[in-house]
């Protein structure tokens, strides 16, 4: 009597995700951190269709994102197979970007092996440039000569990024992101003015879609366009319009305080250079 | 033989009992069916939080009073569950798919609320875009939900989930409460001085005075809780100007890496004058505690408050109804901002860079579970309560500041409002790992209780600091690397969603998705390698700062001035 009287009081609730597809429920279970039931779902859509490169694909990335349990040969196994069979597929450029961050991202105490990185990024440029993978590749790959050395190449990353930038339309995929890249570039290589056009460039060069709320906190970005024109290229005008729109657009931030303190000093600085900036003035 | 009346009751009382608590539990859902579906409503919600203060619960009655008023189908049922048991207790209830509909989020570890907005609550960010429809009339008609909070809802975004997952429905602020009588009594005075020499003095001169018993008075209530919004507030930021010469990244904050490679490399050390003078503020503050402050909980600080023996304590807003209902009809409670150091001050004026700077930012928040049958019912319950009237209502009741713009006080909480520019704590010693956290934190206490000065709290810390630092330091940029595979795992499942979705969806998922592997792979690691840069190759001790004028950035301004002139420009 109690076991009936229990089961009449149970939760009935429908579980929200009863009635989706194996692939569906597969991936939401990946995302919800269940990785055994995302692996199961993966297997069972496999053995429903065993050549779908999706299947195949989302098996590789649950075993080599995984924790614990994590099983990255097995991972390699299935993204190859991907990029073998499959290679025209979206998935196996996905595939060759996982393979490459693979490489990228070993435990924490083995060196990170920069050159292959380098080439695996290539592979996936390589194998097909138009494809969206490729271009986070790209971005991926300069990001990892940047920063993966005390003295990076900075003057192949610009060559390299000014060559992608030139190719593509300001406002398509990546192109603010490079140019970003390219600001870390120029400040390497001692250019404080070209860092500065590429971070504005950065700005502009930002994706949007029409109807789309656009949400972006941009106290960040003036605060680093702001600061670089005033302490590397002593573009005082440029610094007082990115302090100001961080004080207009966002008055409780934190760094409002400093901005204010930095326009004074400008202010101060300007006042003290100003006779000897005159033309005919004291060098 | 014969079985006795005894033996046969004691064989049956397992199934005697079981069947008794089945009867009575069967009576108990028969009888509370009615409370949960009475005549004429339809839904019902259930809410729980964790905030057992004063006032709380009573404002949830009234608003759901109101809301039942306009909407006679909804009654809302609050659960008020005590914070020790709160983390537990919701951790089964959404387990168990049987949560409350609205839930105060909140009392379990960060990793863990994380699994549980990803599972069981529900995004709420198409809807902080959206008017609230209950501030129809008002200024805030028509204007996008999130940005009617004076924090622009910044307390219910999660970064981590990218999406606004909670609403927000109070601020809390922190400040001085003081027994007004009491403090008239023994200083003679009617307010306490806002500068901090002041404010020191009259603490010296209560620490004088004997009660009728003959005992002495304490200035200040504190325990180990209280002590940090002391330090916070009054000392530890006179090292602001730290920024100055350790801001590596220019990120307009110093973070526990930047200061040591700035001790490491020679630029700073710990006999930093700013550094100085905030131990120096410290050690004037904590000989206004009582003797032992450190071992005594939060409760206890406050009842040598409530029985008059102390005459400051430092608290929050979510003390102050509590705090008002135990003075009430014995004494006065009045409330203060902290005091400051001031730049004229002898000793430690020349590390004044500011007053405070607090950042606003809601709590008390609520999300709502998945489970909730009537999601619809609940957000617009959650509107109700974050609207401009509904807020300053709610909040009014509790004794707390409302979380929307342009909202009305209680008298009392005036002095709460917070401070929106100002310098913050430069000196974050204590953040780079786990060996430099424990001696710091032992040298702190023996410091707080005067049994070793700052000098010794840098002979025996500096060099400890300097040595295992080097570990801690490279243990940190591991932990950089270990943390990369969260972002892959978070993106790989966006990605995943991006390509299944069609239309509009589609197109804003890939470009939220380029966003996010933009900031969160390519780019993370650009600040953090010039710094390990600078730390790898030896900074020159002697070098400028972040934020200094070197001869040829001022040779840069000129030319630029110089040019500006030339084209007829105006020279400022």
């Amino acid at each position: 009597m109690l076991a009936v009287w229990l089961v009449a009081c149970g939760d009935r609730t429908e579980h929200p995700t009863q009635k989706l597809v194996p692939l569906e429920q597969a991936w939401r279970d990946y995302r919800l951190g269940e990785y055994r039931l995302a692996q199961r779902g993966f297997e069972s859509a496999l053995a429903q269709n065993p050549h779908d490169p999706a299947a195949l694909y989302g098996l590789g990335i649950t075993w080599q994102l995984r924790r614990p349990g994590e099983d990255l040969r097995k991972a390699s196994e299935y993204f190859e197979r991907v990029v073998t069979d499959h290679p025209d597929s979206d998935e196996a450029s996905w595939s060759l970007l996982a393979l490459a961050r693979i490489l990228h991202t070993p435990p924490a105490d083995r060196p990170i092996d920069h050159d292959a990185v380098y080439l695996a990024y290539q592979r996936v440029i390589d194998h097909n440039p138009d494809h969206p993978a490729a271009d986070e590749a790209l971005m991926l790959q300069q990001a990892d000569l940047l920063t993966g050395s005390d003295n990076p190449p900075a003057q192949q990353v610009a060559d390299r990024l000014n060559q992608f930038v030139s190719q593509r339309p300001p406002n398509s995929r990546f192109v603010s992101t490079a140019h970003t890249l390219l600001t870390q570039a120029c400040r390497l290589l001692g250019q404080p003015d070209e860092a500065l056009k590429h971070a504005l460039a950065s700005m502009n060069a930002q994706e949007s879609l029409p109807g789309m709320v656009d949400d972006t906190d941009r106290s960040w970005t003036y605060w680093n366009i702001a600061t670089l024109a005033q302490y590397e290229a002593g573009n005082f005008d440029t610094a007082r319009e990115y302090y100001q729109k961080l004080i207009d657009e966002y008055p409780t931030d934190q760094k409002v305080f400093l901005a204010k303190q930095n326009l004074l000093t400008m202010a101060r600085v300007e006042r003290e250079l100003s006779s000897d900036a005159r033309p005919g003035g004291a060098p | 033989m014969k079985p006795t009346f005894l033996s046969v009751v004691k064989g049956y009382v397992a199934p005697v009992v079981v069947a008794l608590t089945f009867a009575w539990s069967a009576l108990s859902i028969y009888t509370h069916r009615p409370d949960k579906a009475p005549p004429g409503v339809d839904i019902t919600l259930r809410i729980c939080h964790w905030q057992l203060e004063t006032g709380v619960r009573d404002a949830f009655n009234e608003m759901a009073a109101d809301y039942q008023k306009l909407h006679p189908n909804v009654r809302i049922v609050q659960e008020a569950i005590p914070e020790s048991t709160y983390g537990q207790w919701i951790t089964t209830q959404l387990m168990g798919g049987v949560g409350p509909d609205l839930v105060e989020v909140g009392k379990v570890p960060y990793n863990v609320l994380l699994g549980y907005y990803n599972r069981y609550m529900m995004p709420l960010s198409t809807y902080t875009a959206q008017p609230n429809p209950y501030n129809a009339g008002t200024e805030f008609e028509g204007v996008p939900w999130r940005k009617t909070y004076k924090d622009a809802m910044r307390g219910g975004y999660v970064e981590e989930v990218q999406e606004y997952m909670a609403i927000p429905l109070s601020q809390f602020g922190i400040r001085i409460f003081y027994n007004r009588g009491l403090f008239k009594q023994l200083t003679g005075m009617d307010t306490p001085p806002q500068d901090f020499r002041g404010f020191i003095a009259v603490c010296e001169k209560i620490k004088t005075r004997r009660d009728p018993e003959g005992r002495f008075y304490t200035p200040i209530t504190a325990s180990k809780y209280h002590i940090g919004y002391w330090d916070a507030y009054i000392s530890d930021i006179l090292t602001f100007n730290t920024i100055h010469r350790a801001d590596f990244n220019r990120d307009g904050a110093v973070g526990s890496d930047e200061l040591f490679v700035a001790c490491k490399t020679g630029r700073l050390d710990m006999g930093y004058e700013p550094f100085r003078a905030r131990f120096g503020v410290l050690r004037l503050l904590c000989d206004q505690f009582q003797p032992g402050f450190t071992g005594l909980s939060r409760d206890e600080a406050v009842f040598l408050f409530a029985q008059q023996k102390a005459v400051f304590i430092a608290t929050g807003t979510w003390d102050a109804s509590s705090l008002m209902e135990q003075a009430r009809g014995t004494f006065d409670v009045g409330v203060m901002n902290f005091p400051a150091v001031e730049p004229d001050d002898p000793e430690f004026g020349f590390a004044y860079a500011g007053p405070r700077y607090e950042r606003p930012e809601g709590a008390f928040k609520f999300g709502i579970t998945r489970t909730c049958e009537h999601p619809e019912v609940a957000l617009d319950f959650l509107r109700f309560l974050a609207s401009k009237q509904g807020n300053e209502k709610m909040n009014q009741v509790i004794g707390w500041i409302p979380a929307i713009r342009d909202t009305e006080l209680r008298p009392m909480l005036r002095a709460f409002e917070p401070n929106l520019e100002g310098v913050f704590s430069c000196d974050p010693f204590q953040n780079l790992g786990g060996e430099t956290f424990i001696r710091w934190e032992q040298l702190m206490a023996l410091f707080h209780v005067g049994q070793i000065t700052y000098d010794q709290l840098r002979k025996q810390y500096e060099p400890f600091y300097l040595t295992k630092g080097v570990n801690e330091l490279a243990e940190n940029q591991r932990n950089r690397r270990r943390g990369v595979f969260r972002d892959d795992q978070f993106l790989a499942g966006f990605r995943a969603r991006a390509m299944a979705a069609t239309g509009d969806e589609r197109e804003q998922l890939w470009l939220k998705y380029r966003q996010l592997a933009s900031s969160r792979l390519v780019t993370r690691d650009l600040a953090n390698s010039r710094l390990m840069a600078l730390y790898n190759k030896g900074l020159n001790p002697d070098s400028p700062g972040p934020y200094e004028m070197t001869p040829e950035l001022l040779e840069r301004v000129r030319q630029h001035l110089k040019q500006k002139l030339e084209r007829g420009g105006p020279a400022r």
